[in-house]
């Protein structure tokens, strides 16, 4: 399980947001008819505008909670979720491997093809001459202290 | 019948000292079967080299479709136990690679949960196998007379985890994380239909307990994937659900001895169901890779042709007099009204037709009439080679029905019923298709555990892939290292969070259930560690 350590503190503008965010998306889910949904999240809104100007910060506070509360109560079963983002069906659907990655076979490996290799390790070099030839040499002792 | 013509050729392949025999069974039912499946699959793969043009590994995809034909193929003609064993166990790898054709853990968590239900059944047939040594030959059409009751029960568990039947049935609709073209070949007719096929094959076999409980289970299926398809948004599931409601359907047909109007209705099935998946998948494609049907809408003005296509192939489904699903599902109907079987095994059949007829008029509601949430500029209305692999399997799914019911099954046309039964069918599909207008435009806002367990296949979906997500994938690898971070994992501020989600709120129901396990092991460790 991973451990929720609080990495941020998050402000009390971002958690309103947030709600507001997840609260229409909920409602999306609830109502599919443009016109009905759009009546629902005017609604929404009035609501959250009735304590825009709310100074005390642990009403405040204790709003955002009640909020909540009204969410999970209201939570959709199924929820809607946009194709390519994360939990959709689409997302993350195709894997390209880079090119890199055959770099680090093992050597046993490499000794299976070795007519490829041979003809990769000359392109590479070949690479890195028209690279050269292009922008320059580069020092390597510039970029020591990088590391 | 008239069709009592079977032909069995046996293929030896002589070598010095041994041979390998190869039997092939062709009668009416093998014929007409196979003819299905290669004219679905040719269509198919017509039809994906549109869908998956812009797919990288498309390579990979064709040869994994010809080999599932392939086994299926061996499945369908072979009457040998090792031979159909080939074709079983390659369906079962095959879709399991199918399945994981995308690479996201979505797919992955899919293909396992497919992978790992069909070897259950898979064992089973292995188990066969060995008790057939008893007899001598593995031909099992051989064994009429003389035969073991354990094998009976083998492979009647072997088709249920083949055709998704209750306990084993969470896999058919995660396995729709597969591409369209997959969907509609493996997972309307070919694959999910083998259980069934295998069963029709071994009727002789079924002894009546096993009647009895294959009646209870595949009823139950039916009801179960019904209302889980009445509250599914997504396009390929509610389609699986009722490919899942269709094979309950056929199953309990097998289940009171008319395994040959099963096989029928499996025909007019695949036809239907495999047109059905296909504009699915058009409509999918075009709506950039959405399957949520609260997205989709007013599809009428957009893909006339093939909105046409999908609402006759669903009216087959739901039978629709005249089209090709009627002409098999009435008649079973209508032999179950005139068999007297039991009030509450009538009462279950009826609500499984009534559901069956609410999630398609569902469906096209949804698809036709509802507004759609957004509006691409990029439709590919007239794409025609996708229209063109359609034609076939769409004449198919309007006349099927009533060419085999006027050649194949004529003796079984005349069926006499007192009127209120007769007309009874006819009512409750047009009571269904009421209450299908209701449904697609009620607007419950509550969250409801009693729809979340009717839609989640009565938490089917939640034992198999859930908890063998999150409790015994997750904690397997956190065991494996537990001697490195387990005082991170189990205490500290994650037992804080233990507490705090079980004070008041907790995010919804399964996480309540992790939870749960969670804590009992914290506070064993708690305990062990402190008292001893």
């Amino acid at each position: 399980m991973a451990t929720r350590t609080p990495f941020e503190v998050i402000s009390h503008t971002r958690k309103v947001c947030s709600l507001y965010k997840r609260m229409t998306r909920n409602l999306q889910a609830y109502y599919h008819d443009r016109a009905q949904f759009r009546y629902q999240a005017v609604l929404l809104r009035a609501t959250f505008d009735k304590h825009k100007d709310e100074k005390d910060m642990i009403k405040a506070t204790k709003l955002v909670q009640k909020g909540e509360d009204h969410l999970y109560s209201l939570l959709h079963y199924a929820p809607i979720k946009f194709p390519n983002s994360p939990g959709g069906v689409a997302y993350d659907r195709n894997v390209i491997i880079p090119d890199e990655a055959v770099d680090f076979w093992d050597p046993v490996e490499k000794a299976f093809y070795p007519k490829y290799f041979a003809l990769r390790e000359q392109r590479k070099k070949e690479f890195v001459e028209l690279w050269q030839k292009k922008y320059g040499k580069v020092d390597p002792k510039e970029y020591e202290h990088h590391h | 019948m008239g069709f009592n013509f079977s032909l069995f050729i046996h293929w030896k392949m002589v070598f010095c000292s041994f041979y390998i025999s190869f039997p092939f069974y062709l009668d009416y039912m093998s014929c007409i079967f196979m003819g299905m499946v290669l004219l679905i699959s040719g269509s198919i793969i017509f039809y994906s080299e549109f869908y998956m043009q812009s797919e990288i590994y498309k390579l990979r995809f064709f040869f994994l479709m010809f080999l599932f034909v392939m086994s299926m193929i061996f499945l369908i003609i072979c009457p040998n136990f090792f031979c159909m064993l080939l074709g079983w166990d390659g369906l079962g790898l095959v879709s399991y690679l199918l399945v994981i054709y995308y690479q996201n853990f979505k797919s992955f968590y899919s293909g396992l949960i497919t992978a790992l239900t069909n070897r259950v059944g898979d064992v089973f047939i292995l188990c066969s196998i060995s008790l057939f040594f008893c007899y001598g030959s593995f031909n099992y059409m051989n064994f009429f007379f003389n035969y073991n009751m354990y094998f009976c029960y083998m492979f009647f568990i072997a088709s249920l985890t083949k055709s998704a039947q209750i306990p084993f049935s969470a896999w058919l609709p995660a396995a729709m994380a597969a591409p369209t073209p997959v969907s509609s070949l493996v997972h309307s007719s070919t694959l999910v239909t083998a259980g069934v096929y295998i069963m029709i094959r071994f009727n002789y076999y079924l002894i009546q307990e096993i009647k009895y409980l294959l009646m209870f289970i595949s009823l139950l299926t039916m009801i179960m994937s019904g209302f889980s398809g009445m509250f599914e948004f997504d396009l390929k599931k509610i389609i699986a659900l009722s490919t899942l409601s269709q094979l309950g359907f056929m199953m309990s047909t097998i289940s009171i001895g008319f395994y040959e109007l099963a096989f029928f209705h499996l025909i007019t099935h695949a036809g239907f169901k495999a047109l059905l998946f296909m504009c699915a998948g058009f409509f999918i494609h075009n709506y950039h890779d959405n399957q949520d049907i609260r997205f989709f809408g007013l599809m009428n003005k957009n893909f006339c042709f093939s909105l046409c296509m999908f609402n006759i192939a669903n009216l087959s489904l739901s039978g629709f007099p005249f089209l090709s699903g009627f002409f098999s599902k009435d008649l079973i109907l209508e032999f179950m009204l005139k068999l007297n079987f039991g009030f509450i095994y009538l009462i279950l059949f009826i609500v499984g037709t009534f559901l069956t007829v609410l999630y398609s008029f569902r469906l096209m509601i949804y698809l036709t009439f509802k507004k759609s949430f957004f509006n691409s500029v990029e439709f590919f209305p007239n794409l025609l080679g996708i229209q063109n692999s359609m034609y076939l399997l769409f004449f198919f799914s309007v006349f099927l029905g009533f060419i085999g019911s006027s050649i194949f099954f004529f003796p079984y046309n005349y069926i006499v019923l007192p009127f209120k039964m007769k007309i009874l069918i006819s009512l409750i599909c047009l009571l269904s298709f009421c209450c299908s207008l209701k449904i697609s435009y009620m607007n419950l806002e509550l969250n409801n555990y009693f729809i979340m367990y009717l839609s989640q296949m009565w938490f089917l979906y939640f034992l198999k892939t859930d908890l063998l997500k999150y409790f015994f994938l997750n904690n397997s690898y956190k065991f494996s290292k537990v001697l490195v971070t387990y005082i991170e994992n189990y205490f500290g501020m994650t037992l804080y969070y233990y507490f705090y989600f079980f004070s008041d709120k907790f995010l919804n129901f399964f996480n309540y259930l992790f939870y749960l396990f969670s804590f009992f092991f914290v506070y064993y460790i708690f305990f062990y560690t402190f008292l001893f």
